[in-house]
Order: structure tokens, then C-alpha cells, then sequence
């Protein structure tokens, strides 16, 4: 019993997070859930128009059958309602499309998922590589040419958002010079042979990933640098100055380590953030993500789909934002007394 | 010294990474060139857009089926849309006979693609499953004569003329239910069928296969079409004359069915379909010949840069039969009819053309319809000619807005003290509508009208918020008219009053009431409440009894009624043609040969010469284009590898 | 002791505006931005707008008449600019506005407050912040179209406010453990006073440098909602001359390429000066980075 006591007093701060955690999912299930059913015009009747031109049926006829085939009765009270929703995601079923019962959220997932995780993620850690060495190197060489070049291209190419760098870059490399291919994930006809897709697939990548890294170099420089600014100011880089160690390992051992740490965390959340790939970039690159099918959903009224899909991503950020405190407060115990 | 050298490897090793980086890069582009290389000359690359979550493996699965929709799925004859020229596919030949009945003769060497014969059962499946309109106007079940005739008996109250008939057979793509695959669901489609009641002699509601259809049995129809489109075949099942071997979310690879009964007229081995469907990348993959055909048009300027960066692309002009203009939303108290009418006044027509494609033919007319094109074949001279043309007249159309009581304070125009401000929707994919839509706002606002544009993101959403009770569009830029179908009426007055513009429109419609004040029948309630005054003032019409019975008219009686039909439209105002649309096709001259208009464009790639109807020109560009011909090109062998 | 919350505080802005003109990033960045406050205010009575088309003067080159050429409708690019930033502008502004008013309020009263207040605050907070943006943004858009730009600046600050508000909170708990304002409580001062005269100086500069970094981000934001026809469509919004010019397929006609690249570079010099701004003023007010 005691052991019992100490173990919760221990992760007692991990329990709350958990907890706050759940509820914080539990409001975004049912805000997505009010958020659709105050959207104008309801699925049911969308769906029962469609089937009425498609069979000829008069209107009311074909609501009850839309009824039916949609499991979904707009006529029922809304708690109810919410309640079979969540019924539904307690047995693992994020929604299913209203108009082809065989594709899922969980499908669509699957599917899609993994090229938006693809190329997001490649490039949000290329990104963060070279954003590192920047903003270190700008903290340590501070007024110098370096810096000025650095903080230059960092407001050029961040005061561009990131899906038009994909048109310029489309348009150059694709379009005018043929480098590159202009849409698509891959070339099917490369797609049994091991080697040659893989690298179809890298090339086909190639101009996706630059046009997203492009932009985030620049944040992640920037974060970098202020953090390692406030690194500078410590006192043991004054000691290890003093002690005339070479700079060069002052930067690499000290600083950068030190001023990556706080970063690590906005890393990690940003990769949750990627879950929900972006329809701009992805529309314009023709990649088959889950972005791009989010909106493709959304122009179709899937509202289930969209619903699931919503709800997948927060749950994606949630968990990492448990994750990252988590592990934070078993590295740093003031943490776990602070809140 | 030691202050420079560290910045210098500091440099060095990004300049280092960047090289590796790019060096992989170039590695991986070579690599993957190399193998676009080697591929045959005979593989033929088009962009058609399909369910990325994958498709279902047959026709009414649900699913968009990309190429396969052209080049796969079949019909027993297929009719080239516009130029209604007919080619005989699944059946060799279709007979009406003088007793009211048809006999389709399957071609002998008909299969399907997994080698089974096409038979009469196959036909017949179809229907049975399906109901698509020409089922409403055959007397009985269709019948089977042997394996490969069926035969149909026309009702003899509703038989269209044999022109109609063929036309509404040959709409229908009839090889993508095999009989012995979907047996379990055509059957007991058979079976609810034949429990029904027969409709009396002369019954005019809907009634398939002579068969009153109760809504207990339609509600059983509806729970087997669901498991019918739910099902899944192992195959893609078609007959045309090409076989889907390979789908991803982005390219779908077509072989050559070596079984077709065409086979020797296929002339290439490979169709690669990418699943593209923004406009931009469509564009760009024809700059760089990633794509060798593409149907529609582009901006002027665009479709010359196009043209200027690929060499080899051309590009051939065809009628579309459809016109752009606004269409109101007379839901909306604002558009009485001195409004409506006033509107006709305020634009530029030219140069709302313009705006839209400067390839396409300006009309001076209201929304009569159907295009111009059109209504010229149809009508006669002298009704054509009396159809209302309308220019600009700025002070005309004040004057009409004036008598409505509007009035123009400080430049703008107000209604009770209140300024107008009206909403525009548009389909914001379509590039012509993003133009005229433009167009009309500034003319509108210079005109002293505010006007706020409303660009949906697709045409979906567009549709439904037009469509919508209380929708926040006032007016939308739109195909006025259009015939999405053969080159008969019916399809472009379907699209005008019940399919597209009409809901946009909020047509007036029969109610209970009417039906309570005996105006009616019962089951017409909810139909088409417009009515119209014959030109010579003998009296009136209802729309809806036009439009149902357009099939049955004799020539003579036709020309009459539509002329009627146009006239009452025309002076509805329903909405203002800006131009008769002209679209066309982008082909690769180096990867096709047997190209039409080839001395056009050796000359100048852009051709700008839109073939007259009735010329050859006319019916081979409408070939060429695979929208228009369903893939015909392919099968027919108009199309063929060019060494 | 509001006049002397004000005396201090005008001693305090005056003070911190000789540092901030000394920095070159703060002036130039300023000198921008102030640039296309002009713009915004005037431009448009010193170069009106006619938005007729005219199919003979499509993608004319920059000359005497056009200053940066025409569109695909025959229309100035250059007035479009200038009459497209006062929306633009104004959109910007007010986002900022409702975004640090929202976010300082929450964060404030959430930090001050604490207990259950803070809770409730917090878990909304968490609300927004585990929501993605864009997509609820593509769901608003089918309830309403954005007409105005205040519903403009409202849709776009409904998303950015959560994150500031848990950074002041973040500030203000941090502030609250510091010696000065635990003298203050002792000294049993009003609470309007800690807020006022010690908390609030504290975390101006970082509300200020926020300002602009959420004006930037409306920019790319409205710009995106535009591309993504989310808005009623003003065809002379940078965004809006953006998209047009890509589906009109601007990218591969060479001669359209001052209808591309001028809202662009519109854009880019606006965001420009905002960084080149916010970063001024953050190595001008933020004592660490003076070292």
C-alpha cells in the first residue's frame, strides 16, 4: 500500500498531465462535433439530394433511406447523438465516409499518412540540422558578416510563405530547366524495383522538402540564436573562455548542446503539428497527403471524415505535448512542484 | 589566423553538405530520367483524376475510375457529344422496328476482359439494374431472343423517335455489369421487379419496364443497389480496349486488351493516367511534355506560353455546346423582372468574352436555353433571328432601374436610401468563370453597383451553397445553357430548368396548394411551375409538360414548340449570356499521329480556326477530343504512335 | 495613481525610444513599415484604382503609364498594390489588435488569478492550442464568407491568441515569484498598481514585439485564406492578386511575371520590415541581449 502511495506521489504530476490530457481530448471531440452540426445544411439532407437526382425519387423518400444508409439521424436529440459519436471512438472508429462505406479515417490514414509524414518530417529535421548551425554560429559570431548574410536570408525567405516557394520552385527547377518532376510521389513503372523507386522516390521529393525547409531554416535559426545568446551569458562559457579552451569546442561542446536543449521540446511539438500535412503544399506538389484529401473531403461535405481527421490531429499534438512534459518534469523536478 | 580558418571550415562544411546534397539529388534525377527513357515510344500519357483512396472495381462502385472511364468501360454504341456521330462498340448493329420494338445485335466477338463472352444476359443486367432513364420508356422487361440479341419493346403512348432511341441507348455504359459476376444482385433486382404491378395503357409517371414501382419495393431496390455498388470483383470489370493493370494514389497504368474485338486498331500499348487535378500542374506537365493530350483550353497568353516552351504541342479548336453568362437566383427580391431585363444592358459583352476566352463567340442573348449553336441548328431561320439581342446601353438599362425604383445617389445606386450590394459565385477552378466574374465586378462597380465576389474552391461547394435555401449568392457565373449529352434539346433544357441552373435559379414549383386548388395532379407537385405564352397568343404552356414530352414531337411540331420554348425563356430574363463557349484540345504532334487539321497546324500550332458545323473538320477535331469521344480515338485507331 | 503610472511610464518610453532609434534593424524596419502605413492612408487617393477591364492593354510591360505593367485583364498592377494595402493593412492591424488583447487579458488574469480561474482559462487554452487552425478555418468558411476585414481579423485572431496567452501567463508567474513585486504585496499596494506600474512595464516590449510578429502572420495568414478562396474575393488583395495570377497560369508567361512578382515582393518587403522591426526592438528593449 505504501509502495502504492509513493509510486502515485512520484508520477503524481504525470497523472494530472494525463488526466488533463483526456479532458483536453474529450472537449476537441465534442467542440468538432458541435462545429459540424452547426454547419449549415445538414449531411443527411446533402446525401438525400444527391440520391434523389441519382434515383429519381422524391425528396422525402429519399431522406429516410439517406437516414438509414448513414447511420446518422439528424432528427435525434443532439446528446444522444454525442453519445453514439463517442460510443463510436471509444471502439476505435473515427468516422466513415458518407458517401463509400469502405473508406474510413483509419484507412485514409494508412494510406496517406505516411507520404505527408514523409516528406514533412525530412524536412522539419534537415531544417532543424541547419537552422542549429546557423543560430549558433550567428549567436557566436554576432555583427559579423556571417550574421548579416544569415539574418538577411532568413527574412527573404520567411517573409515568403512556404507553398509559393513551391510554385517558384516548381516553375524553375520543373518547368523551366526540367530538373525535377513537377507533381506525384513516384514513377509507377519503378515501383518492383527496390533501388531505382527509392531514389525515384527521393527525387520526386526533393523539391517538396526544399520549398518547406526553405522557411523553416529560418525559424529554427532564429530560435537558435536567441537561445544560445542567453547560453552565452553563463557563466561556465566565461569559465571555459578563461580557461582557453579553443572556441571551437566551446561551440560545439557548450553551447550548441546547451541552447539545443529548449528547442528539442518545439521539435517534438512540431512534429505532432505535422500530422495534419498541409493542403496548400500538397495541392501544389500533387502529393498524396493527408492534407490534400483533408480538403479534397471538405469540398465533398465528408463531414464525418473531416470530424475523424480533425480529431486524429489533436490527438497527435495532445500526446505530444504530454510526452514532451512528461519527460521534462523527470528532468527537471521543479517542474513537477511548480504545477 | 586561427579566427579566419574556422570560419572558412565553418563555410567549407555547409558548402560540403550542400554538395552532397545536391549531388544525391542529381544522382536521383538521372536515375529516374534514364528510366522515362526506355520506355516504348507506343505508351500514351494522359492526366485523369481518380479516388486517391482507391477505386472500386467496377463502373458503379462509387468510385471516379480515371482512364479507365474512357478507355475501359463501354457503351453498345457511342455517340461523339456535340457532332452526334455514332460508332457501334458492343453492338454491331441496333434495329427499330416498325411494331415498336428494337433488336440490339451484339457484336460475335464481344468479351469481357477476363475472356468471358458479352452475351445478351449482359445487356440486359445493365438495365435491370440500373433504371437509367430509357428503362421509362419500354413497355416490358427487355427480352432475350438468343446469346447475343435482346430485344426491347418500346411503350407505344412514349416512344421516342429512332433517331432518340439509338441516342438514349448509346448513352449508357452498358459493359460494366456482367451478368455472371453481379448475379446475386440482378437477380434480385429481377425478382422485386417482376412482383410489381404493370401501369395501365397510357400511364405517363415513371414507371420502368412498364412496371408501377411501389415505395416499399424502391426502398428494397435501393438496399441491393447499395450491396450491388458496395461489392468488389476481383477485377475491373469492362470490355474496352484497355485493361487496368497497375493503380497508385497518383498513376494508373493501362494495357492494351489484346482479346478486344478491335484489338488491330489499337495502336498503342500503354496509357499512364496521372492523377492530377489542379489546373497549374496540368499546365505545367504540357509544358514539359509529361503529358501528350489534354482537353479544354487555357488563357490566351498561358495557352501560347504552353505552346512556346513545348515545340511539339498544338493545340485545335472544337464548339462547346454551352454558353457563359450569369444566371440569377430568383429567390432573392432584388431581380424583378425590369432588373433582370435592365441587366442585359450594363455589360460589354465583347469584353466580358474576353475576360472569360478570347477564343470563344460573343452572344448578344439572354439565357434562352441552349447555346447559340444550338438553338441555330434547332430553330427556324426566322425564329432564330426573332430571338431578344441585347447590347450595351448603359442608359437604357438606367432608365429600367429607375422604373423599378431604384435610384443613383453619389455614383452608386440604392434601393430605399440603401445601397445595392450584390454577391457573385463562382466556380473558382474554372479559369474562363474567374475572368468573367472579374469582369462583371469591375463593370458592375464602375456601373455603380458593389458587387462581392464569392470564389468557391470547387465546384462542389460552389453547387451546393448556389443551390442552398437562402444561399448568399445573388447571381453566379455560370453555363447559362449547356448539353452535357447528345446534341438534342432535351439535355441543354435539363441542365437550364431541372439539374443545374435550376435549383440555382429557385425556379417557382408546383405546392400542395395548387394541387389543393385542383391546378394539378397530385404527383406533379413539386414539378416546374413556369409557364409561358405561346408566340401567336393562342394561350399558354407549362414547361414541365414540354420537357416531358420533347421525345414524341415529329419534326415539324418540334421546331414549333421549341421556338415557343426559347421565346418564353428569352423573355424571362433568367439570366445573360456573355459567349458561346469554344474549347478544344492540346495534342503532342511528336507522340500522335493521324491528327486532324494537320495543315493548320504545321502552320501555326495554335489554331485558331474553329471547324464550321457540319464540315469534316468539325466531326474529326470533336473525335480527337477524349471527353467528347470517350476514347474513341483508341479504339477506332484515330489515334496512333508517330515514329 | 494612474498619472503617475503615466508620468513613469512616458519617462520609461522616452528612455527606451533613444535606444530603439540607435538600433539600425528598429529604424530601418520602422522606416518600412511606416512606408506602407503611408501607402495605405494615401495611396489610394494619390493613385485611384479603375478596375475596367480592357483586353488591349493585357500584360503590358511597365512603362510611363503602368508602373509595374498589367494583369491578365488589363488592369494596373501597381494601383491594385496601393489599393489592395489599405485592406491588406487594415486586416493586419486589427488581427494584431484583437489577437494581444485577447491573449494579454487571458494570460494576465489567468496568471494573476490562479486558482480555478487559471484552471478554466487554461483548459481553453489547451483547447485551442490541440485544435489545428487551418482546418477549422476551412469549416468556418462554409458557415460564413469573410466579408469585412473586421470578421477578417476576428477568424484570424480566434486561432493565434491561445499561444501568446500562455506565454504571458508563463511571464506573469515568473514576474510574480520575483523580489520586487512580492515588496509590493507586502507593502499591501492595490493590485491595479502591481498590474500597472510594475508587471505591465515588464512585459511590454515582449507584447510589442509580438504585435508585429502577429501583424506578419496575419499577412501570410489572410494571404493563405485568400489563395484558398476562403474570403469574399477583393480582386486587388495581395492574396488575391497572388492566386489570380497563378491560375491564370502567370508562372509560365514571361510576360506576366510583374503581375506575379509585385505582390510578392509587396509581401516580402511588409514582412521584411516587420522582422527587421521586432528583432530591432528585441536587442534594443531585452536587457539580455544588450551584453
Amino acid at each position: 500500500m505504501r509502495a502504492i502511495t509513493s509510486f502515485y506521489n512520484k508520477t503524481r504530476y504525470f497523472w494530472r498531465r494525463l488526466l488533463i490530457a483526456f479532458l483536453t481530448l474529450v472537449l476537441v471531440a465534442v467542440f468538432g462535433f458541435l462545429l459540424i452540426k452547426l454547419m449549415p445544411g445538414n449531411p443527411v439532407d446533402t446525401y438525400a439530394q444527391t440520391l434523389m437526382t441519382e434515383r429519381r425519387i422524391p425528396f422525402e423518400e429519399a431522406r429516410a433511406l439517406a437516414k438509414q444508409m448513414l447511420n446518422y439521424d439528424p432528427d435525434e436529440k443532439i446528446l444522444v447523438q454525442l453519445g453514439k459519436y463517442i460510443y463510436g471512438l471509444l471502439h476505435g472508429n473515427l468516422g466513415i465516409s458518407m458517401r463509400r462505406p469502405d473508406i474510413t479515417v483509419n484507412r485514409l490514414i494508412a494510406g496517406f499518412l505516411p507520404w505527408t509524414l514523409f516528406i514533412s518530417s525530412v524536412s522539419l529535421f534537415l531544417s532543424f540540422i541547419v537552422g542549429i548551425f546557423m543560430g549558433s554560429h550567428m549567436a557566436w559570431k554576432r555583427k559579423g558578416v556571417g550574421e548579416k548574410a544569415a539574418l538577411s536570408y532568413i527574412v527573404v525567405s520567411g517573409s515568403i510563405p512556404d507553398y509559393l516557394w513551391g510554385m517558384i520552385l516548381i516553375f524553375v527547377f520543373g518547368v523551366r530547366f526540367r530538373i525535377f518532376p513537377v507533381q506525384g510521389n513516384y514513377d509507377v513503372m519503378l515501383e518492383y524495383e527496390g533501388w531505382p523507386w527509392l531514389l525515384n522516390v527521393l527525387y520526386h521529393a526533393a523539391l517538396p522538402v526544399l520549398a518547406y525547409s526553405i522557411v523553416q531554416i529560418g525559424s529554427w535559426a532564429l530560435s537558435m540564436r536567441a537561445s544560445s545568446i542567453g547560453v552565452l551569458g553563463d557563466d561556465y562559457i566565461y569559465a571555459a573562455r578563461a580557461r582557453g579552451i579553443p572556441e571551437r569546442i566551446i561551440v560545439n561542446r557548450y553551447l550548441r548542446r546547451n541552447a539545443m536543449l529548449p528547442l528539442v521540446t518545439s521539435l517534438a511539438l512540431s512534429f505532432a503539428g505535422l500530422f495534419g500535412g498541409s493542403s496548400l503544399m500538397e495541392s501544389i506538389f500533387n502529393y498524396p497527403g493527408l492534407g490534400q484529401q483533408f480538403s479534397a473531403f471538405m469540398g465533398a461535405r465528408d463531414y464525418f471524415i473531416i470530424q475523424g481527421l480533425i480529431l486524429f490531429m489533436s490527438f497527435m499534438i495532445v500526446l505530444a505535448n504530454l510526452v514532451v512534459d512528461s519527460i521534462y518534469s523527470l528532468i527537471d523536478p521543479r517542474i513537477r512542484r511548480s504545477t | 589566423m586561427k579566427k579566419s580558418n574556422r570560419k572558412r571550415s565553418a563555410w567549407r562544411k555547409a558548402l560540403g553538405a550542400g554538395l552532397v546534397l545536391a549531388l544525391l539529388l542529381g544522382l536521383c534525377g538521372c536515375g529516374a530520367k534514364q528510366d522515362q527513357g526506355d520506355q516504348s515510344d507506343s505508351t500514351f500519357r494522359i492526366a485523369k483524376t481518380w479516388d486517391k483512396t482507391g477505386i472500386r472495381n467496377h463502373y458503379h462502385g462509387g468510385s471516379a475510375i480515371g482512364g479507365l472511364e474512357w478507355l475501359a468501360v463501354e457503351p453498345l454504341v457511342q455517340y461523339v457529344r456535340s457532332t452526334d456521330e455514332l460508332f457501334y462498340l458492343l453492338a454491331e448493329s441496333i434495329e427499330h422496328l416498325e411494331d415498336g420494338t428494337s433488336l440490339i445485335h451484339i457484336r460475335e466477338n464481344a468479351k469481357w476482359q477476363n475472356g468471358d463472352d458479352f452475351l445478351a444476359d449482359d445487356v440486359m443486367a445493365y438495365y435491370h439494374i440500373n433504371f437509367v432513364s430509357v428503362t421509362n420508356y419500354l413497355a416490358k422487361p427487355m427480352e432475350k431472343i438468343d446469346d447475343k440479341t435482346v430485344k426491347l419493346t418500346w411503350k407505344s403512348w412514349m416512344e421516342p423517335n429512332d433517331n432518340v432511341k439509338t441516342l438514349l441507348l448509346a448513352e449508357q455504359k452498358t459493359g460494366s455489369v456482367q451478368y455472371k459476376e453481379f448475379q446475386q444482385f440482378v437477380d434480385r433486382c429481377q425478382e422485386i421487379l417482376l412482383s410489381q404491378p404493370d401501369c395501365e395503357e397510357g400511364y405517363l409517371g415513371s414507371a420502368p419496364f412498364g412496371k408501377l414501382i411501389s415505395p416499399e419495393a424502391e426502398e428494397e431496390f435501393l438496399a441491393n443497389y447499395n450491396d450491388f455498388k458496395a461489392y468488389n470483383p476481383d477485377w475491373f470489370v469492362a470490355t474496352g480496349p484497355y485493361k487496368l493493370e497497375k493503380e497508385t494514389q497518383n498513376q494508373m497504368i493501362l494495357t492494351k486488351n489484346e482479346d478486344y474485338y478491335f484489338a488491330d486498331n489499337v495502336k498503342f500499348d500503354k496509357v499512364i493516367c496521372y492523377n492530377v487535378a489542379d489546373t497549374n500542374s496540368i499546365y505545367n506537365m504540357l509544358s514539359n511534355g509529361e503529358i501528350y493530350y489534354q482537353d479544354g483550353m487555357a488563357p490566351e497568353a498561358t495557352l501560347n506560353a504552353i505552346l512556346d516552351s513545348n515545340p511539339n504541342m498544338a493545340h485545335l479548336k472544337m464548339f462547346d455546346p454551352g454558353a457563359i453568362g450569369l444566371v440569377f437566383n430568383l429567390e432573392k427580391e432584388i431581380w424583378t423582372p425590369g432588373v433582370r431585363q435592365a441587366f442585359q444592358y450594363i455589360f460589354n459583352r465583347e469584353e466580358m468574352r474576353n475576360a472569360g476566352n478570347k477564343y470563344a463567340i460573343t452572344s448578344q442573348f439572354p439565357l434562352i436555353g441552349m447555346a447559340p449553336s444550338e438553338a441555330q441548328t434547332w430553330l427556324a431561320p426566322e425564329d432564330f433571328d426573332g430571338i431578344p439581342r441585347y447590347s450595351q446601353d448603359l442608359d437604357k438599362a438606367a432608365q429600367l432601374l429607375e422604373a423599378e425604383g431604384w435610384v443613383k445617389k453619389d455614383g452608386r445606386w440604392t434601393i430605399d436610401g440603401s445601397p445595392v450590394k450584390l454577391s457573385l459565385g463562382y466556380d473558382g477552378t474554372h479559369p474562363g468563370m474567374c475572368g468573367v466574374a472579374e469582369a462583371v465586378e469591375s463593370a458592375m462597380n464602375d456601373f455603380g453597383i458593389e458587387v462581392s465576389l464569392k470564389r468557391a474552391n470547387d465546384w462542389g461547394s460552389w453547387f451546393d451553397t448556389a443551390r442552398a435555401a437562402d444561399s448568399v449568392y445573388d447571381f453566379v457565373v455560370n453555363w447559362t445553357d449547356l448539353n452535357m449529352s447528345f446534341s438534342y434539346p432535351t439535355g441543354s433544357f435539363q441542365y437550364v430548368f431541372n439539374d443545374i441552373n435550376g435549383p440555382i435559379m429557385k425556379l417557382p414549383k408546383f405546392t400542395e396548394e395548387d394541387y389543393a386548388a385542383g391546378r394539378i395532379e397530385e404527383n406533379q407537385v413539386g414539378s416546374l411551375a413556369l409557364e409561358y405564352q405561346k408566340r401567336d397568343g393562342s394561350g399558354s404552356f407549362y414547361v414541365k409538360d414540354v420537357l416531358s414530352n420533347l421525345y414524341y414531337y415529329s419534326d415539324e411540331e418540334l421546331r414549333e414548340v421549341l421556338a415557343d420554348m426559347i421565346m418564353g425563356t428569352a423573355n424571362e430574363n433568367l439570366g445573360v449570356q456573355f459567349y458561346q463557349n469554344v474549347t478544344g484540345s492540346f495534342v503532342d504532334t511528336s507522340k500522335i499521329g493521324g491528327l486532324p487539321m494537320e495543315e493548320y497546324f504545321t502552320r501555326e500550332r495554335n489554331v485558331t480556326y474553329v471547324p464550321e458545323a457540319g464540315t469534316d473538320e468539325f466531326f474529326e477535331v470533336a473525335r480527337t477530343n477524349l471527353i467528347y469521344s470517350q476514347g474513341i480515338s483508341f479504339s477506332q485507331g484515330f489515334y496512333e504512335p508517330k515514329n | 495613481m494612474i498619472k503617475r503610472f503615466f508620468t513613469s511610464a512616458v519617462h520609461g518610453a522616452v528612455r527606451k525610444c533613444k535606444v530603439v532609434f540607435s538600433n539600425r534593424k528598429a529604424v530601418l524596419g520602422g522606416a518600412i513599415m511606416l512606408f506602407f502605413v503611408l501607402l495605405a492612408v494615401f495611396g489610394p487617393i494619390l493613385f485611384p484604382y479603375n478596375p475596367v477591364t480592357d483586353e488591349n492593354s493585357k500584360y503590358l510591360a511597365p512603362g510611363a503609364g503602368h508602373w509595374l505593367g498589367t494583369d491578365n485583364l488589363g488592369r494596373d498592377v501597381f494601383r491594385q498594390l496601393v489599393h489592395g494595402s489599405r485592406d491588406v493593412l487594415t486586416i493586419a492591424l486589427l488581427t494584431s489588435v484583437i489577437t494581444i488583447i485577447l491573449g494579454t487579458v487571458l494570460g494576465m488574469v489567468s496568471g494573476l488569478a490562479g486558482g480555478v480561474t487559471d484552471r478554466v482559462i487554461g483548459v481553453i487554452t489547451n483547447l485551442f492550442l490541440s485544435i489545428p487552425s487551418f482546418p477549422v478555418l476551412l469549416i468556418f468558411a462554409s458557415f460564413f464568407t469573410i466579408e469585412d476585414p473586421v470578421s477578417f481579423a476576428l477568424v484570424l485572431s480566434l486561432w493565434s491568441w491561445a499561444g501568446l496567452s500562455r506565454a504571458i501567463r508563463a511571464q506573469i508567474h515568473s514576474l510574480k515569484e520575483r523580489d520586487f513585486i512580492q515588496i509590493c504585496r507586502v507593502m499591501n499596494l492595490s493590485r491595479a498598481h502591481i498590474i500597472f506600474s510594475e508587471l505591465m512595464p515588464n512585459i511590454a516590449s515582449y507584447i510589442l514585439i509580438n504585435f508585429i510578429m502577429i501583424m506578419r502572420n496575419a499577412i501570410t495568414g489572410s494571404v493563405g485564406i485568400m489563395m484558398l478562396g476562403l474570403a469574399a474575393f477583393q480582386p486587388s488583395n495581395w492574396g488575391a492578386m497572388l492566386l489570380r495570377a497563378k491560375d491564370s497560369g502567370a508562372l509560365l508567361i514571361p510576360e506576366a511575371s510583374y503581375f506575379l512578382f509585385a505582390p510578392i515582393v509587396a509581401i516580402m518587403l511588409f514582412q521584411m520590415g516587420s522582422i527587421l522591426l521586432a528583432h530591432g526592438l528585441d536587442e534594443a528593449l531585452n536587457p539580455r541581449l544588450q551584453a
